[in-house]
């Protein structure tokens, strides 16, 4: 976190504060009003604006090992997929072996092989 | 048995699991937790969005000069429309977590193994048949469940060697992914950290406000406006609390699959779930009616 967009804040906050109080004076005439009023936009505006960049900047912070989480998902998914292969591979023999017990045993039930 | 020469050079074969059963077991019940994690910051950002944009109703209220009350508006709307945008990536990263734990989830059931029943059964079934028949031509008997044997030798042989791959997976991917956990989670909680900064400065500025633009005119000091103040207060409380949630969830996370990265180095017996993941539980599983409140939930 950002000490100095921190303290840039809460100054601009403070001072916004006193303009705020300085505009309740009821002897201000129209034109120092409405200066007041222009300096505690352009205050609010500078705040939002370190607010945005410093949120920005924390996002960034945050996501900064996202590219090497993408990373590990892929080959995490790759290592799943090898797995569900491996197991239709198991499944494959498993058949492979029974259909021939099935044509061995109508061979011989047949008399082609020896018995 | 006579088959037990071939089911013994099967088994060293397809080799032996890297991991243990009650190992796995906890690799699975991290990964279940962490998939169901709802302890999003983007819901804390929002909200947190929401409490500026009334910080900034009330600097304009005090205005006189509509030209100042449109700035001050079109700006405030801006600047809430690129927060919301901003609070939404605060969650990018906890998502691929959850991606990961979903993954591992996947990796540590039995989604794999149990698939390997049906075919081995019609094997046996064909085996069975084929022993009958020769028994019936040939002098020298075969066993009649040698073929439910050989069935059962494909199934255990496909099992453990699934198994192996299954665990030597899990193992490779929990130790390889634990710096990465560790340095997200870490990342996060500093930003959170900051988060709670800026909402502690809000908060400041909303008293501050309220003191200048309301309370400093006794005309607009009322049972509403006392109301109006009381509710914003509890909201910062609130939103405080769900910041908190985030920070304590995150915490757990990490600390959970630590130990779960440690517990899975060498193969060995865990005698229950291990201490940091029954804490990730406790901690994360009550935040889910919490946050949906504030977030539909995927």
């Amino acid at each position: 976190m950002n000490t100095e967009a921190l303290n840039a804040l809460k100054q601009l906050n403070a001072t916004v504060g006193q303009l705020q109080a300085a505009l309740n004076d009821p002897g201000l005439t129209p034109q120092e009003s409405g200066l007041i009023q222009q300096s505690i936009n352009d205050l609010s505006d500078q705040a939002d604006t370190i607010l945005n960049k410093t949120l920005q900047a924390m996002v960034d912070e945050i996501n900064s090992s996202n590219k090497d989480l993408q990373g590990l998902i892929k080959k995490m998914q790759a290592a799943s997929d090898k797995l569900g292969k491996l197991a239709t591979s198991i499944k494959k023999v498993s058949d492979v072996v029974g259909t021939l017990a099935e044509i061995t045993e109508k061979a011989i039930g047949a008399g082609l092989l020896g018995g | 048995m006579k088959l037990t020469a071939p089911f013994l050079f099967c088994l060293v074969l397809s080799g032996c699991a890297v991991l243990t059963d009650s190992q796995v077991k906890n690799i699975n019940a991290f990964a279940a937790t962490a998939k169901s994690y709802s302890a999003f910051p983007s819901v804390v950002l929002k909200e947190r969005a929401e409490l500026h944009l009334h910080n900034e109703f009330l600097t304009a209220s005090q205005f006189t000069d509509a030209d100042k009350i449109n700035h001050r508006l079109d700006t405030a709307r801006k600047y809430y429309n690129t927060a919301v945008q901003l609070s939404a990536q605060f969650d990018l990263s906890l998502q691929l977590i959850q991606q990961y734990a979903g993954l591992l989830a996947k990796l540590s059931g039995d989604n794999y193994i149990s698939g390997l029943s049906a075919p081995t059964t019609e094997l046996g079934q064909n085996l069975c048949n084929l022993v009958s028949v020769y028994n019936s031509k040939a002098k020298d008997s075969l066993p009649l469940d040698l073929g439910t044997s050989i069935s059962k030798v494909v199934l255990l042989v496909g099992k453990e060697l699934t198994k192996r791959k299954q665990t030597e997976a899990l193992k490779e991917f929990v130790l390889a992914s634990d710096t990465l956990v560790q340095v997200t989670m870490r990342n996060l909680l500093e930003a959170m950290d900051g988060v709670g900064e800026l909402l502690s400065i809000e908060r400041d500025l909303f008293v501050q406000n309220y003191r200048n633009v309301v309370f400093a005119h006794p005309d607009k000091i009322n049972y509403e406006s006392v109301k109006s103040y009381y509710d914003e207060l509890t909201a910062y409380n609130d939103t405080e609390l769900l910041c908190q949630g985030v920070v304590k969830a995150a915490k757990s996370l990490a600390q959970a699959h630590a130990a779960l990265a440690k517990n899975v180095q060498t193969k060995k017996d865990l005698k229950e779930i291990i201490g940091q993941t029954q804490q990730l539980i406790t901690d994360v599983q009550p935040m889910g009616p919490i946050f949906s409140q504030f977030v539909k939930l995927p």
